[in-house]
């Protein structure tokens, strides 16, 4: 991965119990985390909810962030979706929400504005046009929309276990490409 | 396809399905027993890559509400570190019991309770394990059994057998192991995790620490720390002495998943 291994930042100021870096942690990443909150949870007051038990689970796990594998935002994003995703099947569980189908986010990120969202987002964006377009869909469908697998294989009425590879194939492909750091062509054209 | 390729196969669905969607308790009970079996597998690879898909194609951020950082910032020191004890920021407003429903069923689990320990709060001897186990077996009202089940792991296929008992409304039960394989207290204990349907699963409760023993059969009390809402898996795990107040929970050794039985 071709960056800087920053190993004072938040994270790891947070496991070794600086007492500041959880503001800072709040104030670089709040609002990661609370655009993560607001795409999850049905009511305002439940996102902010979530974002108190994300930085929680941040502060339990911090210990765990390893600079040299990922960046901070990224390690933040994944602590913050697996929290959302809990909470929101256990919602579902309770019959408390309507599964999230197809609700396409109005100020979903367009190409072009990744760069005032950090170098993470521009490298991220750049590796997601490598991805085939079955790919990019339905990891759009499931990551950015919530949608089930069984949703999307009905939503486009492909077959479960094609959807199932086009995500397990895209994730796969696109941690190559942001570990390589080098996503600079064109769509691949592997399924 | 060879077992192990079928086999990486399969973990590597549950995987991309957790970072996508989540797990159920029973498909997170089965990604662990094959991430137990298979070695080399990077846990976290598929939850990144969504984390970086998100970066590049979720919503734009948008600045975290000052009073919303300020009670974040108050409230997370004082709760790391534990099981999960976030405060709500406001009297949640989708309760669906009424609010005397949690007295009433207070009062009932005492009542029950008083009952079905009457004869212990009698001078003498505490029960045995054993016997207090047989006595809630006679008495909850709601009691739950189920057997063991190993994983894959050396040290959980020694044991030979044994079952979780349990009672939600006593908030009561005991696990029994028969042939437990053993364990050195200054190196490592068994640890039990009792997952709750009305709790995150990220956060089992923890049931105890405890050693094997040396009787054949072995009688262990649960203690939970917290209040069990419904039990949907009992997990025991090794860890470190002294235990761990959250579980990697490498290795899972048996797991008892109540509906399983015949």
């Amino acid at each position: 991965m071709n960056r800087e291994v920053d190993d004072t930042g938040a994270l790891a100021r947070l496991a070794a119990g600086d007492a500041t870096a959880l503001q800072d942690a709040i104030r670089d990443y709040g609002g990661l985390v609370w655009s993560l909150a607001l795409r999850f949870c049905r009511e305002r007051a439940d996102a902010e909810d979530a974002v108190q038990e994300i930085y929680t689970d941040l502060w339990k796990s911090a210990h765990r962030f390893d600079p040299a594998r990922a960046p901070e935002r990224v390690f933040i994003s994944m602590i913050a979706r697996r929290r959302l995703i809990d909470r929101l099947r256990r919602e579902r569980r309770r019959g408390e929400v309507e599964a999230r189908v197809a609700a396409e986010p109005d100020d979903r990120h367009q190409p072009g504005d990744a760069g005032e969202r950090g170098w993470e987002a521009e490298q991220a964006a750049a590796a997601i046009d490598r991805l085939s377009p079955e790919q990019q869909r339905v990891l759009r469908m499931g990551i950015v929309q919530g949608m089930t697998q069984s949703e999307i294989a009905t939503a486009t009425d492909l077959p479960l276990g094609t959807v199932k590879t086009h995500m397990r194939r895209g994730l796969i492909r696109l941690r190559e490409l942001v570990q390589d750091g080098t996503p600079d062509a064109g769509p691949d054209s592997s399924p | 396809m060879s077992d192990a390729a079928e086999q990486r196969e399969q973990l590597d669905e549950l995987l991309v399905q957790r970072a996508v969607e989540g797990l159920d308790p029973v498909d997170s009970a089965e990604l662990e027993r094959l991430l137990a079996r298979t070695g080399d597998v990077d846990p976290d690879a598929f939850d990144e890559a969504a984390a970086w898909f998100w970066l590049g194609a979720g919503d734009a951020e948008q600045p975290l509400p000052r009073a919303v950082a300020e009670r974040t910032l108050a409230a997370v020191p004082a709760e790391g570190g534990g099981e999960s004890r976030v405060t709500p920021l406001r009297p949640r407003r989708t309760r669906r019991t009424a609010p005397w429903g949690g007295w009433l069923a207070a009062a009932a689990a005492l009542l029950l309770a008083l009952a079905g320990w009457w004869p212990r709060l009698q001078p003498g001897e505490p029960p045995s394990p054993a016997a207090a186990r047989d006595e809630l077996i006679a008495t909850a009202p709601d009691l739950t059994r189920v057997e063991w089940n190993s994983t894959d792991h050396p040290r959980a296929q020694r044991l030979a057998g044994g079952y979780v008992v349990w009672s939600d409304a006593l908030q009561e039960g005991y696990m029994t192991f028969r042939s437990m394989p053993d364990n050195d207290p200054n190196r490592h204990q068994y640890q039990l995790w009792v997952f709750d349907a009305a709790r995150s699963d990220q956060y089992p409760v923890d049931g105890g620490v405890f050693d094997a023993g040396e009787d054949r059969e072995v009688v262990i009390p649960i203690r939970t720390r917290l209040p069990v809402q419904q039990a949907k898996l009992f997990a025991v795990t090794l860890e470190p002495p002294g235990g761990v107040v959250v579980s990697d929970r490498d290795p899972i050794l048996w797991v008892a998943r109540p509906g399983t039985e015949s």
